[in-house]
């Protein structure tokens, strides 16, 4: 066997990195299998952020996988006859390999700043009233859908002019929009892979997420917790419209909901 | 040194035989499926009825017994009408070929892959059979964990649909399948399936007619079994083995299956139609007409209050049951089958007597648990059949099939429209509002 084991062991950083240059190439085999296409305002700074810290960690991870290598290939038991030699280690190395990811880490976290401030802090406020955006809609997770709740007319969420969907959401493009977002049971997590937008739902926490689609279309909404034996079913269904179809939509969807005649000559 | 290579060798060889054994093993684990006999309900049709309360099933009454070769008999005449969960087949000459399509059976069933053209087959058990079963018996694996429990189709009964009227259950159309279907039902475990795609949900309404007809049919035949012997005219449902198939035989098989499918296509072969419902009037839900809803809430005339109770919280009478359960604890749904509300006059029955039944006869077979009907919380606004006036109006005028919810024929449009203004409303009003109503005046007609 000798430094076959070693070998064996080598094939980690070649093949993970094989995967991550496949899955790069565009048109290529695993082209669907990076990251989705991104439909979002502030998607682009994620992104960055994300590759960013892949880059970074790539190189950590060939550096270290290597090293790993290294050693089982040099101190292979066939080829050493010498005994082992007690080394108490090295003060100095320690504090080296101490420091570096301390202030890699320090630096992230500085780096990233602004980015969680716009995802997590600034709350938008109407540009034409200076005051807080309302919610569109509240979204409920619940063992195993999501359920839309549109403010209404009202603009107020709760009230019996309310449209109620169920893993149906819309929203107009290009505008910013606030969701309320709670869950009626367990922990879910709200995820709309297009938008960059993931938001643990936890019980008894009113949370709020905002965003804005540059792009129409249909797009996917998972649930990204596992929250019970139904999580894989918890999909529902994005959809992009321009304004001009939002709002006929959401005339359209009032329309239903308030309907009192069935099959009846009007 | 040598005798520790060995050993490490000969451990990678015993775990490779491990590896090649493990997935022979699984591969021949695949028997194919198959439609689970309706063990229940042969314990449950066994009992003969109390002469004094006919909707009760005595214990003590079991004189006929099914034998083992008319349970054969039944599977067999089932698979030969209705095929098997991967080879579905639809019964010839009763009417069923404009209304079921082979080719989206075909699609819904089987086990769960994808064919050439890379369209999904198997859709019945990758999104519907954990909970309610291959057979549709709403006893899959995951249904023991769910209040309430998946619906069994085998009654045939369904509890939302827009075909009732006047009175009369009927079946279901598609399109209130489909309604269920995208909609889930909501406060229950039943999801909604709007991300498919459109023609995905019309092979599984297919496929779940398809089961329910083969549900009653097999409950049809188990009756006719029981009802027979052997100098009876049908030996195929007596005994198989000497049994010589008859053409009446064939004829006898296909008028119970057309009896149970008329009622599913009805008179022009295409399906029920939904019913009309008349334009509600324009002030439905002024505070005026609230006010007449909230009045007969809690009067005799519409008396919800003594199901859904005083707050409508869901809490006035909790020790009813559904036609499912009515069945599990040896009690005869089917008596109580065309006037809603009179399923739940049952209020003599011992509990503990009764679930002595389920006990004895029913758990060894993996019958789930009965459990009471709760009334709906009506402040949750949580509304199983849908939110829309009309849906309501529905349910208050044609009550839910299988349940102690009565339909009220009795109401005038005004009074109707008024009830379900004030439904509508009880969500955003608060409870703890003192009721203006008489209360405690519990007068039944």
């Amino acid at each position: 066997m000798g430094r076959f084991w070693s070998l064996l062991f080598l094939l980690v950083p070649i093949l993970g990195v094989a995967v991550y240059v496949f899955a790069a190439i565009p048109g290529g085999i695993f082209a669907n299998h990076w990251l989705p296409e991104d439909i979002s305002q502030h998607g682009a700074v994620v992104d960055k952020l994300f590759m960013f810290i892949l880059y970074l960690t790539g190189v950590v991870f060939i550096v270290t996988s290597f090293l790993l290598f290294w050693f089982m290939w040099k101190y292979d038991t066939d080829r050493n006859t010498e005994p082992v030699k007690y080394l108490h280690g090295s003060h100095t190395l320690e504090i080296i390999w101490s420091i570096i990811p301390a202030a890699t880490l320090l630096f992230i976290a500085i780096f990233q700043m602004d980015a969680w401030a716009d995802a997590r802090m600034k709350y938008p406020t109407d540009k034409a009233t200076g005051f807080k955006k309302p919610p569109l809609l509240l979204v409920t997770g619940r063992q195993f859908e999501w359920r839309m709740q549109y403010a209404g007319e009202d603009k107020i969420i709760g009230t019996p002019d309310d449209v109620h969907l169920v893993n149906d959401l819309h929203i107009p493009v290009n505008e910013e929009i606030v969701i309320r977002i709670q869950t009626q049971d367990v922990l879910h997590s709200f995820f709309l892979p297009n938008m960059r937008i993931k938001q643990d739902v936890v019980p008894g926490m009113k949370q709020h997420i905002w965003f804005e689609a540059k792009k129409t279309g249909t797009y996917d909404i998972v649930c990204a917790e596992l929250c019970g034996w139904g999580h894989y079913k918890m999909r529902g269904r994005l959809i992009v419209q321009s304004e001009d179809d939002f709002r006929e939509w959401m005339a359209s969807a009032i329309a239903e909901q308030n309907k009192t005649s069935l099959n009846a000559n009007e | 040194m040598k005798q520790f290579h060995n050993n490490r060798h000969q451990g990678v060889r015993i775990a490779s035989i491990a590896v090649l054994v493990c997935s022979v093993l699984l591969t021949a684990c695949s028997d194919p499926a198959y439609f689970q006999f309706n063990e229940a309900y042969v314990q449950a049709a066994q009992l003969k009825p109390d002469v004094a309360k006919p909707q009760m099933r005595k214990l003590e009454n079991r004189d006929v017994l099914l034998i083992e070769s008319q349970k054969e008999n039944i599977s067999t005449i089932l698979e030969g009408a209705f095929g098997t969960p991967d080879n579905p087949r639809i019964p010839g000459g009763v009417g069923l070929g404009d209304f079921l399509s082979m080719s989206k059976l075909q699609q819904a069933a089987g086990p769960v892959e994808r064919d050439e053209a890379h369209i999904p087959r198997g859709l019945y058990r990758q999104h519907c059979a954990h909970c309610h079963g291959v057979t549709g018996d709403g006893q899959g694996p995951t249904a023991s964990f769910l209040n309430p429990y998946p619906r069994d189709y085998r009654l045939g009964q369904f509890k939302f649909k827009m075909t009732d009227a006047g009175g009369t259950f009927k079946k279901p159309s598609k399109e209130d399948l489909k309604t269920t279907l995208l909609q889930g039902i909501s406060g229950t475990a039943m999801p909604s399936f709007r991300v498919l795609a459109g023609t995905d949900i019309n092979q599984m309404i297919d496929y779940v007619i398809y089961l329910a007809i083969r549900g009653e049919v097999e409950r049809s035949l188990i009756n006719a079994a029981l009802e027979i012997t052997t100098s009876d005219e049908h030996p195929l449902l007596v005994d198989f083995n000497n049994g010589v198939k008859k053409a009446d035989d064939l004829a006898f098989v296909r008028e119970m299956i057309s009896s149970v499918v008329i009622q599913w296509v009805g008179p022009d072969k295409t399906g029920n139609a939904q019913r009309t419902i008349a334009k509600a009037p324009d002030n439905w839900n002024s505070p005026a007409s609230v006010k007449i809803g909230r009045t007969l809430f809690f009067q005799g005339k519409a008396n919800c209050f003594s199901c859904h109770g005083q707050t409508a919280i869901g809490d006035g009478q909790k020790n009813l049951y559904d036609n499912w359960t009515l069945e599990l604890l040896g009690l005869d749904p089917s008596s109580s089958d065309t006037s809603a509300g009179d399923a739940a006059d049952v209020e003599d029955i011992s509990l503990a007597s009764q679930l002595y039944f389920y006990n004895e006869h029913l758990a060894g077979i993996g019958a789930l648990k009965p459990r009471a009907i709760s009334p709906r919380n009506l402040r949750l606004g949580n509304f199983r059949g849908g939110r829309r006036p009309i849906d309501i109006y529905q349910r208050i005028t044609s009550g839910i099939q299988g349940t102690p919810m009565p339909g009220n024929t009795k109401l005038t449009e005004a009074e109707t429209w008024g009830l379900v203004a004030y439904v509508l409303s009880l969500p955003y009003e608060a409870s703890s509002r003192p009721q203006s109503a008489p209360t405690f005046q519990r007068d039944r007609n």
